[in-house]
């Protein structure tokens, strides 16, 4: 190791561990500068995606996990934006840092809303009228008689569809979950940009995860998939579940519609 | 575009002020990448608009140009792509570094030794390579003395040669940096190479102490603060530069006066030409 390299990782373990390694009192104090500045600054892009979770430990348990992400984690990403995601990671990772079961499904669902928000697509002034237009024409034409047969489906990266064993959008500091309640919710980006989240059932999610998996599928490919051995619905009873799907995340702005050529 | 004048460190939150920055003093704004261009939904739509209406250059916060863990080559060409996108002339980075064994997403001041000074310019000259272009770097305000073979100053400027770069010139940091270090701040703007400055950076600053002041971009901008970026134009003729604030940012209309301050002195220093 260069003595450059060894200065360097000096410095940023004193940071990272809020621990300083000198008997003098002026580098004490400076070093101590880094340590607030760069700690308040990480919690602060914590606290702002998990305010939820932060509320449902406590500032005392929350700061000690802050601490031990900083200590512990590498963190990738240059981009601000993604230090929660590198969080959620963590959390992922390392079992025993949070108390509850549900706690880890409620920080997901927290920074899901924040993936929504800033996820690409649909974005350019140009991009959001072309499918502001196709809805139009669709909605006039087609949903009056439920002709959904010629449309492409599919789903934009600011659409999830989420299975959780808990009900996170319910939780709050005085409200915590005794125990698992299965809980579908999507959570989307409406045409103004603001994040709109709607509890459903098992089976929308379902097909909604199937859609996304296959980038686009046409009506009658959805169907096929409810009908299929795995979920077993009838064929009357499957198109009137994706018709009402269609129509009412449609009207969302949740799904996006494509005309079949 | 190329930038001139003063200019404004653009800040998500501002969105709904960008008619009113067009019709002032403002000549151009900065935006940090990494807060960018990484944000769909309305946050595309807001900078492209911005880009429309007025000049912009970029100012980076992680690619860590002095870090000992490896240049993060990709993350420059999505760089690159940024400003090809948003028409935007520079880019510009801070002489520090904000990782070691992963990003920490703050700046630690470089040792001032030789070493660091050949390391951190071939890595500056890689960045350039990418790029195609010059980029400027930023001296950064420094709370902690790491290495002291070279002075501040002596460090700074040996980079600038070696690299080749341009120089952010941030007059809030030399004022931080001359109380903190004990050392004359007018001695230490004398000694930059002119030629260099690409613009310049002003902001508020926090006392901590008598002795010990932070940048946090904060506050307004300190009567001595304005006293050495009029002797800075005195030295080196007007540079652009930008007001950054970050933290307890005040209604527009107030950071517009200091906005005007500036236009001011550089039209005080433009008639004396």
């Amino acid at each position: 190791m260069t003595k450059l390299t060894e200065a360097q990782l000096h410095l940023a373990q004193q940071i990272r561990t809020g621990v300083t390694q000198s008997n003098n009192k002026d580098e004490q104090r400076r070093v101590e500068i880094y340590q607030e500045l760069f700690f308040n600054n990480l919690e602060d892009f914590c606290a702002t995606t998990f305010p939820v979770l932060k509320s449902t430990m406590g500032t005392k348990k929350w700061l000690a996990l802050v601490r031990s992400f900083f200590i512990e984690h590498q963190c990738e990403t240059p981009h601000f934006i993604e230090i929660s995601e590198e969080f959620l990671t963590y959390l992922a990772q390392s079992p025993g840092t949070l108390d509850e079961p549900w706690m880890l499904e409620l920080a997901h669902y927290e920074w899901v809303e924040l993936a929504s928000a800033t996820a690409m697509g649909d974005s350019g002034e140009d991009v959001v009228s072309d499918r502001e237009a196709v809805v139009a024409e669709f909605d006039q034409e087609l949903v009056a008689v439920g002709q959904f047969s010629q449309y492409l489906v599919s789903i934009p990266e600011s659409t999830w569809p989420l299975a959780y064993n808990y009900p996170v959008h319910t939780i709050s500091a005085d409200n915590k979950p005794l125990e698992p309640t299965p809980t579908y919710i999507v959570v989307y980006r409406d045409p103004s940009y603001e994040i709109q989240f709607v509890g459903t059932d098992a089976l929308t999610v379902h097909l909604m995860t199937f859609i996304q998996q296959h980038n686009q599928v046409s009506f009658t490919q959805c169907i096929d998939f409810l009908t299929s051995d795995a979920i077993q619905l009838e064929q009357g009873g499957a198109q009137q579940f994706v018709q009402q799907m269609f129509a009412e995340f449609n009207q969302r702005r949740a799904i996006t519609l494509t005309l079949q050529i | 575009m190329e930038i001139s004048g003063s200019g404004l460190g653009f800040r998500r939150g501002m969105e709904n002020d960008l008619t009113t920055i067009v019709e002032s003093n403002v000549n151009f704004v900065e935006v940090a990448p990494e807060n960018w261009m990484r944000l769909g939904g309305k946050f595309q739509h807001t900078l492209a608009e911005v880009s429309r209406k007025i000049p912009l250059t970029t100012h980076g916060l992680s690619l860590s140009i002095g870090s000992p863990d490896p240049l993060d080559i990709e993350f420059v060409r999505e760089v690159k792509t940024f400003m090809n996108k948003f028409n935007v002339r520079h880019y510009t980075e801070h002489l520090s570094y904000c990782s070691a064994n992963g990003h920490m997403y703050d700046l630690m001041p470089i040792p001032f030794t030789e070493e660091a000074v050949r390391y951190v310019a071939a890595r500056i000259r890689l960045v350039q390579d990418v790029l195609e272009q010059q980029i400027a770097i930023e001296n950064v305000s420094y709370y902690l003395k790491t290495g002291q073979e070279l002075s501040e100053s002596e460090f700074l400027n040996a980079v600038l040669a070696e690299a080749d770069c341009k120089l952010l010139f941030d007059v809030n940091n030399v004022y931080v940096n001359s109380i903190n270090h004990k050392y004359n701040a007018k001695s230490f703007i004398d000694k930059v190479p002119s030629e260099r400055i690409l613009y310049g950076h002003i902001a508020g600053h926090y006392d901590e102490a008598v002795d010990l002041k932070v940048d946090t971009h904060g506050d307004d901008v300190k009567p001595d603060v304005w006293a050495l970026l009029e002797y800075a134009y005195a030295k080196h003729g007007v540079f652009p530069t930008l007001l950054e604030r970050d933290f307890n940012i005040p209604p527009m209309s107030e950071l517009l006066v200091e906005v005007d301050m500036i236009t001011a002195i550089q039209n005080k220093f433009k008639r004396t030409l």
